[in-house]
């Protein structure tokens, strides 16, 4: 599958690593920001007929396991670092792609001669100052995870973008992706962008995808419970979007074109008369089932 | 609501004296640190959390603006201006209360303006920080200090972690621009913010000679620099966006 991959390079912590439909919101926003409510409405109009599938995040060089029929193992041992993967090299997902879960027997992932760049994991303190005293607020002491990605990102895009994707998302990088982004968190830069191809099956009878997708055409997947936050103007207090289901990045879909603009607007709107959405995408790499 | 332009701030941070933010741990060994410092894991290196940085701007500008800032703040975090011109909640941003006003109040202000930055050490800092290594530390120098019982004892010693004098770290913030305002408390509150930082410090221990700070512009001779205003020591960069 020709895409266009997006190098990124963390340049400081992040809260958690970019996922498509988070990253699609951060677009948007910058979209609205910078062209215009109108503009953004116009956009999201047209965005499901342009063929445009963005990817979330993975290590350069890895994509997420295709969720397969697993295969039977006796060895423990072995069972459990099978279960223990869950990104593949391109030459494995490309193996996989064509021959199932078998083929992970021979990966160099399962002998452990080869694993994917794993973010460090740091506990920060942080604390409340008291404006009175100019002291430790008494009762104001919380720890934040977060996460130090080493080495680059790739995000795969595929169609033609409905807006300058490289400008948006090195705006993205620049303000922060995700959460603590006024403290530092979710700084990135984009460092290349280039057309690749991704590894897939030759003769597909299904679709694996890269970016959080619906449940609705999934063959084999992991349904993952999502609650949201409301993004750009509407962080602050009642923040969750309506809760729904989804298919994690990896599920398997019978048809390579399943997309889906859910309403997750809460009860109580952000505001008067505004609609939220979240877009769900499937973003198709073949394999055979 | 749109955005005019993002202006992004560089600098170096000089600590002029021991600068020191501290890190929780999790467990601690035997002959352990008291108060080590917070540290990159990647690298090991010590670092300046953007959060420290901006909480301490935040401080600094409310108790100059006084007023509110400091008596309403008694019962709360901060205070929570119900003013959507409120230059601290517009600079810095501010949780609404999950009531319909506030919701409002948090509409008409718009986003967090000011993003800080993770500083972390410059290479030529780190370079001659190596020097340290051979005194026990990483990068850091290892303070003994010792408290003395007022009516006789033994002295109770303890060690504190802190960075040297003379490092310096690598400053990013940018500010976004929405409106007039939003130009004008640039340089009415920000900048502000920043003066009262090198007259105040940063980190801990500020009353005992901890944490004095300077700005650096980093396309400048270092040595020229010292008693030009704030303003010329900073690389302050206007990007213009679509729309």
């Amino acid at each position: 599958m020709r895409a266009t991959a997006y190098y990124l390079r963390f340049r400081g912590p992040v809260r958690e690593l970019p996922r498509a439909t988070t990253l699609l919101g951060h677009l948007l926003w910058w979209y609205r920001y910078t062209h215009g409510k109108e503009a953004l409405e116009g956009l999201l109009e047209r965005l499901p007929g342009t063929g445009f599938r963005l990817s979330s995040a993975f290590p350069e060089g890895w994509l997420p396991r295709p969720k397969l029929p697993p295969i039977q193992v006796e060895e423990t041992a072995l069972r459990k670092r099978l279960k223990a993967l869950t990104l593949l090299s391109f030459a494995t997902f490309q193996q996989v792609a064509e021959r199932g879960e078998e083929a992970l027997l021979e990966a160099p992932e399962v002998e452990g001669k080869l694993a994917p760049p794993a973010p460090r994991r740091l506990r920060r303190a942080r604390v409340g100052i008291d404006r009175a005293t100019g002291g430790a607020r008494q009762g104001i002491l919380f720890t934040q995870d977060l996460l130090f990605p080493t080495g680059r990102y790739a995000v795969y895009a595929l169609g033609e973008p409905p807006f300058d994707l490289r400008e948006g998302l090195r705006f993205v990088g620049e303000m922060g992706y995700g959460g603590l982004a006024s403290v530092g968190a979710g700084w990135f830069q984009v460092e290349e962008e280039a057309p690749l191809d991704l590894p897939e099956a030759k003769a597909p009878t299904a679709y694996a995808t890269l970016s959080p997708g619906p449940l609705e055409g999934a063959l084999f997947y992991e349904a993952e419970p999502y609650w949201g936050r409301l993004g750009g103007g509407y962080v602050g207090a009642r923040p969750f979007k309506r809760p729904y289901l989804r298919a994690k990045e990896g599920s398997v879909y019978r048809e390579p074109d399943g997309y889906l603009l859910l309403d997750v607007t809460p009860s109580e709107p952000p505001e008067g008369g505004v609609r939220v959405w979240e877009a769900l995408q499937v973003f198709p790499l073949g394999v055979k089932v | 609501m749109q955005l005019r332009k993002v202006i992004r701030i560089r600098a170096l941070l000089l600590a002029k004296t021991g600068l020191r933010i501290g890190m929780s741990r999790d467990q601690m060994a035997i002959g352990d640190l008291d108060n080590p410092v917070i540290r990159n894991p990647l690298t090991d290196e010590p670092y300046i959390p953007g959060s420290s940085l901006k909480g301490k701007l935040r401080y600094l500008l409310e108790w100059s603006l006084g007023g509110d800032y400091i008596l309403k703040a008694k019962e709360r975090h901060v205070y929570a201006s119900p003013d959507p011109q409120d230059p601290v909640a517009r600079i810095f941003g501010l949780a609404p209360e999950n009531d319909s006003k506030s919701l409002e109040v948090a509409r008409q202000r718009g986003p967090t303006r000011l993003l800080v930055r993770d500083a972390y050490l410059t290479p030529d800092s780190k370079e001659e920080l190596e020097r340290t290594i051979a005194r026990g530390g990483y990068l850091t120098e290892i303070k003994q200090e010792v408290f003395i019982p007022r009516l006789g004892g033994n002295a109770n010693p303890r060690t504190t972690e802190r960075v040297p004098a003379g490092a310096r770290f690598q400053v990013e913030m940018v500010y976004r621009v929405l409106d007039d305002l939003d130009e004008a408390y640039f340089g009415k509150y920000l900048m502000r913010a920043l003066e009262l930082l090198e007259l105040d410090g940063l980190g801990g221990h500020i009353s005992r000679g901890y944490g004095q700070v300077y700005f650096l512009h980093p396309g400048k001779p270092l040595e020229a620099q010292e008693g030009l205003d704030l303003k010329e020591r900073l690389e302050i960069q206007e990007v213009a966006l679509a729309g």
